[in-house]
């Protein structure tokens, strides 16, 4: 392809964009909403994942210890669930520890607790982290197992919500984002169509001289990417502009829920709104094209 | 050049445009194509261009034959046939050269290729001048001229002209004929699908006559004939 050949299409691209200067700006308006809603809401999703990982972490398994156990049969019970397969730490805690954590939890109302020292309600526990979540169910069935360990607990309605949530949400985000792309092909196709009935008088006569078909599509194609390229570039500025704003405060505001660092997320994610912005113009053109030239 | 044999063309509603259409058109001839409407000359343009196959019957041009083309060749095989239309055709945001370029330019001719034939071809047809006017400061005749030197700056063997006088005068009707004649005398092969009667009994040049569908007549130096 001759480089004057590009020249040929790109001005008759431009041309056409801005001829038809107010569709173009609805379908790159529509582009860059779409693509805007997209970002903020890839953001939530893996921000979403990313603090469900990191609860999923936190997830513990409890075994409480018969009281009457000497010291050297605990620490043997201890050595037992270390070796455990799917066990990543396991701590002894002694219930006067257990008891002073309560109290700290209590804060300033920790009188509430006196008189506990002498008459300990609670109990020696080992509390054991899995290596991964799915592997709490085996552990506690092993636990239960061994002798000594005389209850075991463990967070299972929260594990299940976490992945029930994360699964609503991969789904919902899935069709929002389904939507979306759809909306915004339908727009530029229909920008294009507009643009090819425009230009069939040109169209008709590139035919006539025998202008090749893929050199009449070229224009069209070129047009409908560069919507989706000037669409995806106001979107990227915003969603990057809202997510530094977004991270700056809840830092400072909330510094216990794990967000991911801009510099985490956002170049890959601006990489894909350009090039969704790119593809869903090229689709949206290459629709129309197919549609309503007849080459 | 141009050959048809056998050639019947029935529409998918059952309109019989053309029936068993035999005739010859030799490299250099200089042929009008008459007939009143509904004759079949617009079917016979359309076959001949490739737009449409016939339903039964071959049709060779310069060589190929039409049945062979596939879809990607089609391109390519027009680029024989230079065409000219009642209409005119041209572009009204460009101008006069930019209407010829254009057809060079989609065909991916070098620049400095173009810069050359351009003015060429505006010479011919005697439009120098106007070279950047914009179509609508034209007359008809000069528009039709424009048209001409659009089909045949790619120098293709073959001028196809349907009804080329159809909106002009008959004083700017001759001059655009007389165009197409000088065009056949350098070695082009004109073929004028028309209704002028006076042009073409005053050119005496072969005629074939078409009439529902049929080649009524051909003959070399002909005239419209009188039924028409």
């Amino acid at each position: 392809m001759k480089l004057s050949t590009w020249e040929f299409y790109i001005s008759e691209a431009v041309r056409s964009l801005v001829r038809n200067r107010l569709m173009t700006v609805a379908s790159v308006s529509t582009v860059a909403l779409s693509l805007l809603i997209l970002g903020v809401f890839l953001l939530g999703a893996v921000n979403l994942n990313h603090i469900a990982g990191t609860l999923e972490q936190q997830v513990e398994v409890s075994a409480y210890i018969d009281e009457e156990l000497e010291e050297e049969a605990v620490a043997e019970i201890v050595a037992m669930v270390k070796a455990l397969p799917g066990v990543r730490e396991a701590t002894f805690v002694s219930k006067e520890e257990a008891l002073e954590r309560l109290k700290e939890q209590f804060g300033e109302r920790q009188d509430l607790l006196a008189g506990l020292e002498e008459n300990n309600p609670l109990r020696d526990a080992l509390e054991i982290r899995t290596i991964s979540p799915e592997d709490v169910t085996p552990v506690v069935a092993e636990l239960k197992e061994i002798p000594g360990v005389a209850k075991v607990s463990f967070k299972e309605e929260i594990i299940q919500r976490l992945f029930a949530l994360t699964r609503a949400i991969r789904i919902a985000g899935l069709a929002i984002v389904l939507l979306l792309v759809a909306a915004t092909v339908f727009l530029i196709s229909n920008t294009i169509r507009l643009t090819v009935f425009a230009r069939r008088r040109e169209i008709g006569i590139m035919k006539l001289v025998g202008a090749t078909d893929w050199f009449i599509r070229w224009p069209f194609l070129l047009e409908g990417i560069a919507m989706g390229f000037l669409g995806s570039l106001p979107a990227i500025a915003l969603v990057v502009r809202f997510y530094v704003w977004l991270t700056t405060n809840v830092y400072a505001a909330l510094p216990f829920v794990p967000l991911l660092s801009p510099t985490e997320v956002l170049r890959q994610l601006n990489l894909l709104l350009l090039g969704l912005g790119l593809l869903v113009g090229g689709l949206g053109s290459a629709i129309s094209v197919r549609r309503f030239l007849r080459v | 050049m141009i050959s048809f044999t056998g050639v019947t063309k029935v529409y998918p509603k059952g309109v019989s445009a053309l029936t068993d259409v035999t005739l010859k058109i030799k490299k250099g001839d200089f042929v009008f194509l008459v007939g009143p409407s509904g004759a079949g000359k617009s079917t016979f343009v359309r076959l001949l261009l490739r737009e449409e196959r016939p339903t039964e019957g071959r049709i060779v041009v310069d060589g190929v034959d039409t049945a062979q083309l596939r879809p990607v060749d089609i391109p390519f095989f027009r680029r024989k046939i230079g065409m000219v239309f009642q209409d005119f055709r041209l572009l009204p945001e460009r101008t006069v050269a930019e209407n010829v370029a254009f057809a060079l330019r989609v065909l991916e001719v070098p620049r400095r290729e173009i810069l050359r034939r351009v003015p060429q071809v505006l010479h011919l047809v005697g439009l120098s001048h106007k070279s950047r006017a914009k179509p609508a400061e034209l007359s008809g005749g000069e528009q039709q001229r424009v048209a001409v030197a659009r089909a045949l700056v790619n120098n293709p063997p073959i001028l196809l002209a349907d009804e080329p006088t159809g909106n002009l005068d008959p004083e700017t009707s001759w001059e655009i004929m007389s165009l197409l004649s000088e065009i056949n005398q350098r070695g082009t092969t004109v073929v004028v699908a028309t209704h002028a009667r006076e042009i073409v009994d005053r050119m005496r040049r072969r005629v074939i006559a078409l009439e529902n569908g049929r080649v009524v007549r051909d003959e070399e130096k002909g005239a419209y004939g009188c039924e028409a």
